[in-house]
C-alpha cells in the first residue's frame, strides 16, 4: 500500500467481503461479477470493489485520463485466457516500485450461469530463482512452462486449485473493445486475426490447444527446414507436416463455423443506425471449406502444399501458407445507400469505431445467444467518435444485453442516457481510487 | 558465511556450504524443489542411521549393479533385461513405449504378453531431440532379428509424442510389419460430459463397430 491514499475503499463494503450473497435480481442467467479485489495492481489502490452495491450490471467509470479506468477494465479482462485488454507482459501489471516477489493479485467471485459462483484467483509474481520456474516445482501445476515471462508466472486458482491457464477459458467469458483497436481494419492481417481468435475462442474454448499443437509444430518444421533445408528428415518433416495439417483444419473450421454464426447474430440482430458489418475469411483452408470441400480433403490437400512447398519455406525461414495467414475481411454494409458495400479500411474513423462496436455487440448477443447467458463486456472510451443519435442507441443495446457492461470515459455528460433512462450505476475514478 | 556458487545472493542463510550443496543436489531432482528438498535433508540428517546410511548405501549399488537393457532399453541388473530372457514372452508383438517408467506402468497392469523397446524420449525438434537420439535405429533393426509381426506405438497423447508416431509408423510400413497405436479416448468410468473437446474429437475419430 506504500504511497497510497488512505480511506479508498469503503470500509463497510471491506467487511461484507467476496462472500456477500448478492442481490436477488441477479438471476444465474448472466456472468455476473459479484466481488472483486485488487492487490498491487498497475495505479489501481488495493481493495475490495462495492460490487454488491449496484442497482444495475451496467456501469459507468468516469474519471480523468490517467485515473486508472483501463487498469480496471484491464484486471477484470485477466479473468479471460490470455494477456488481458491490453496484452501486457505480466511484470508489466505490477505497481510501479512493488516488490516482484509479493507480485499482483486479482480475485473474483463470478456467478456463471450453469455452474454457480466460482472463486478465481489470478496472480502474477516473481517465482523463485527467476527465469528458471521448472526448478521450483513444490506447487503442482500444468502447463505453466510458457507462462512465464521475465521471471514472472501467471498464477490461476479456480474455487481453492491451482488450475492450468486455459481453464479460466471454460469458466469467464469476457470481450472487451478499446481505442488501441480502432486501427484494426487499418492494422496488419495479425491484430484481425488473433480478434477474430478470440471470438473463436469464446465459443469454442478447447480450440486453444489446437492452436499450441499447430504453433508447436510449425515451429519444429521451421526449425528443421532452417538447419537442413530441404536435406532435413523426410519422414520427420512429413511427420509434422501430418499434424500440422490436422490442427489447421480443425482450428480453420472452427474459424468458419464462427465466422458464420456470427454473420448471422449480426444479420439478425442489426444496430440500427449503425453500418451493418460483412465478414469474410481470407486464407486458403477457409475458402476450401466455407466452399463446401470436406475436412478431409482440405487436410489433405494442406499436408500436400506443405511437402511440396519445403524449398520455398526452408528459403523465407518460415511457413508461408496455413491458418497463421488468415485474415478477417470486413466490410460495411450501409443501410442508407442501396446495397452499397464499403471495405472497412475505406470507411472513416467514426464509420470504423461503428463498426467495431456492431461487431462487438454482435459477438456478445452471440454468446448469449450460445450460452444462454451475456458475457462480461468491458468498453474501454465508449463514446469516443460515436454520434448522439449511436450512442443512444448502442446504449439501449447493452442495457437490453441483461449482462455485465462497463464502460468508461472522461465526460459523463455523455453516458447521461445510459444512467438516467437505463439505470446504470455511475462510479468515480480518481487517482486509483474507484468509488460509488 | 561463504559465499555459494552466486546461487543464493539474496539473502544470507545460515546454513552450511555442505547441507547447501545436497540441498540444491536434490532440489534438481524432477518433482522436486527447494522447499521439500530443505524437507528432506532435514528429516535425512535426523534419521542418519535408520534412513539416510542405507539409502546411501542404497544409491551406491543400484548406480553399480543396474544396467540398461542393450536390446530393449528397459533398466535390470541382468543383461538382456528379464523381459527380454523370458521365453514365454511372445516376439511377435513389440510395445513401444517413451520412458522406461511407461513400460513398468503396462507390466503393472499386465497386458502386454511381448517384448518392449524403450525410446527414451520422443522427437522435439525445438529442443534439438532428432532420430538418432532415440532407440529408433535398433528398433528397426529388432523388426527382423526378432521376426516381430506388430509394433504397438503406446506414445504419450501429446503433440510431440504423436509426431514421433507418426514418424516412426512412416518408417516402419517400409518393413512390411503391422503398426498399431494405442486408442485416445474416453477414460474407463468417465462421462463425456466432462471431456474437452480435443479428446471428444479423437474418441470419435477413433470409433469402432461393435
Amino acid at each position: 500500500m506504500a504511497g497510497r491514499p488512505a480511506g479508498c475503499v469503503d470500509r463497510k463494503v471491506e467487511e461484507t467481503g467476496l462472500n456477500a450473497p448478492l442481490r436477488e435480481r441477479t438471476g444465474p442467467s448472466r456472468f455476473i461479477l459479484a466481488g472483486l479485489r485488487l492487490v498491487r495492481m498497475r495505479n489501481l489502490a488495493d481493495g475490495i470493489l462495492p460490487l454488491d452495491g449496484r442497482r444495475s450490471n451496467v456501469l459507468v467509470l468516469v474519471g480523468p485520463n490517467g485515473a486508472g479506468k483501463t487498469s480496471l477494465l484491464e484486471a477484470v479482462s485477466l479473468l479471460a485466457p490470455g494477456r488481458g485488454l491490453r496484452g501486457a507482459r505480466f511484470a508489466e501489471l505490477l505497481r510501479f516500485g512493488e516488490d516482484g516477489h509479493l507480485g499482483w493479485r486479482v480475485e473474483a467471485a463470478l456467478d456463471t450461469p450453469h455452474a454457480g459462483r466460482h472463486e478465481l484467483v489470478v496472480a502474477g509474481r516473481v517465482t523463485e530463482g527467476a527465469g528458471a520456474p521448472a526448478a521450483d516445482a513444490d506447487e503442482p501445476g500444468e502447463e505453466e512452462a510458457h507462462e512465464t515471462v521475465a521471471g514472472f508466472r501467471r498464477l490461476i486458482e479456480i474455487d481453492g486449485r491451482r488450475r492450468s491457464p486455459a481453464a479460466l477459458g471454460g469458466i469467464a467469458r469476457v470481450l472487451w473493445l478499446t481505442p488501441a483497436m480502432d486501427r484494426l481494419f487499418a492494422g496488419p492481417a495479425a491484430e484481425r486475426r488473433r480478434f477474430l481468435d478470440r471470438v473463436v475462442l469464446t465459443l469454442h474454448p478447447g480450440n486453444a490447444r489446437l492452436a499450441l499443437a499447430f504453433e508447436r509444430t510449425m515451429r519444429a518444421r521451421n526449425r528443421l527446414l532452417g538447419e537442413a533445408g530441404v536435406r532435413a528428415d523426410a519422414s520427420w518433416l512429413a511427420a509434422l507436416e501430418a499434424k500440422m495439417a490436422e490442427a489447421a483444419t480443425a482450428i480453420a473450421a472452427a474459424r468458419v463455423e464462427a465466422v458464420a454464426q456470427w454473420s448471422a447474430m449480426l444479420a439478425h440482430r442489426p444496430l440500427d443506425g449503425f453500418p451493418s458489418p460483412l465478414l469474410g475469411l481470407a486464407g486458403t483452408l477457409e475458402e476450401q471449406l466455407a466452399a463446401g470441400a470436406p475436412a478431409l480433403e482440405v487436410e489433405e490437400a494442406y499436408r500436400e502444399a506443405l511437402a511440396a512447398g519445403r524449398a520455398r519455406d526452408a528459403e523465407a525461414g518460415r511457413t508461408l501458407t496455413g491458418p497463421h495467414r488468415t485474415d478477417l475481411r470486413v466490410a460495411a454494409a450501409d443501410g442508407g445507400n442501396e446495397g452499397q458495400v464499403v471495405p472497412a479500411h475505406f470507411c472513416s474513423t467514426g464509420e470504423q469505431k461503428a463498426l467495431l462496436l456492431a461487431l462487438v455487440l454482435g459477438h456478445a448477443e452471440l454468446i448469449a445467444g450460445v450460452e444462454g447467458a451475456a458475457p462480461i463486456l468491458l468498453l474501454d472510451e465508449v463514446a469516443a467518435h460515436v454520434d448522439e443519435d449511436r450512442r443512444s442507441r448502442l446504449f439501449a443495446r447493452l442495457a437490453a444485453l441483461d449482462g455485465e457492461v462497463w464502460v468508461t470515459g472522461t465526460d459523463e455528460a455523455v453516458f447521461a442516457p445510459l444512467i438516467r433512462e437505463h439505470g446504470a450505476d455511475r462510479w468515480q475514478v480518481a487517482e486509483g481510487c474507484i468509488r460509488p | 558465511m561463504g559465499k555459494q556458487e552466486g546461487a543464493e545472493k539474496r539473502m544470507k542463510t545460515p546454513v552450511h556450504p555442505r547441507i547447501d550443496g545436497l540441498i540444491q543436489a536434490i532440489a534438481r531432482l524432477p518433482g522436486l524443489g527447494p522447499r521439500s528438498a530443505r524437507r528432506i535433508v532435514l528429516d535425512l540428517l535426523a534419521h542418519r542411521e535408520s534412513r539416510m546410511r542405507p539409502l546411501a548405501e542404497l544409491m551406491r549399488q543400484v548406480a553399480d549393479e543396474i544396467r540398461e537393457c542393450p536390446r530393449c532399453g528397459n533398466l535390470d541388473l541382468a543383461e538382456p533385461c528379464t523381459i527380454c530372457r523370458d521365453e514365454r514372452r511372445q516376439g511377435h508383438a513389440l510395445c513401444v513405449v517413451e520412458q522406461v517408467s511407461d513400460l513398468w506402468a503396462l507390466e503393472r497392469a499386465g497386458l502386454h504378453r511381448g517384448r518392449y523397446h524403450v525410446l527414451g524420449g520422443v522427437l522435439n525438434a525445438l529442443e534439438g531431440i532428432g532420430p538418432k537420439d532415440l532407440r529408433i535405429a535398433p528398433l528397426v533393426a529388432r523388426i527382423d532379428a526378432e521376426g516381430v509381426e506388430e509394433v504397438i506405438l503406446a506414445l504419450s497423447a501429446t503433440v510431440d509424442g504423436q509426431t514421433t508416431a507418426h514418424y516412426l509408423a512412416e518408417r516402419l510400413h517400409e518393413k512390411g510389419v503391422r503398426v498399431t497405436a494405442i486408442a485416445h479416448g474416453v477414460p474407463v468410468g468417465g462421462s463425456l460430459d466432462y471431456l474437452d473437446e480435443g479428446t471428444l474429437a479423437a474418441a470419435l475419430k477413433d470409433r469402432r463397430p461393435v
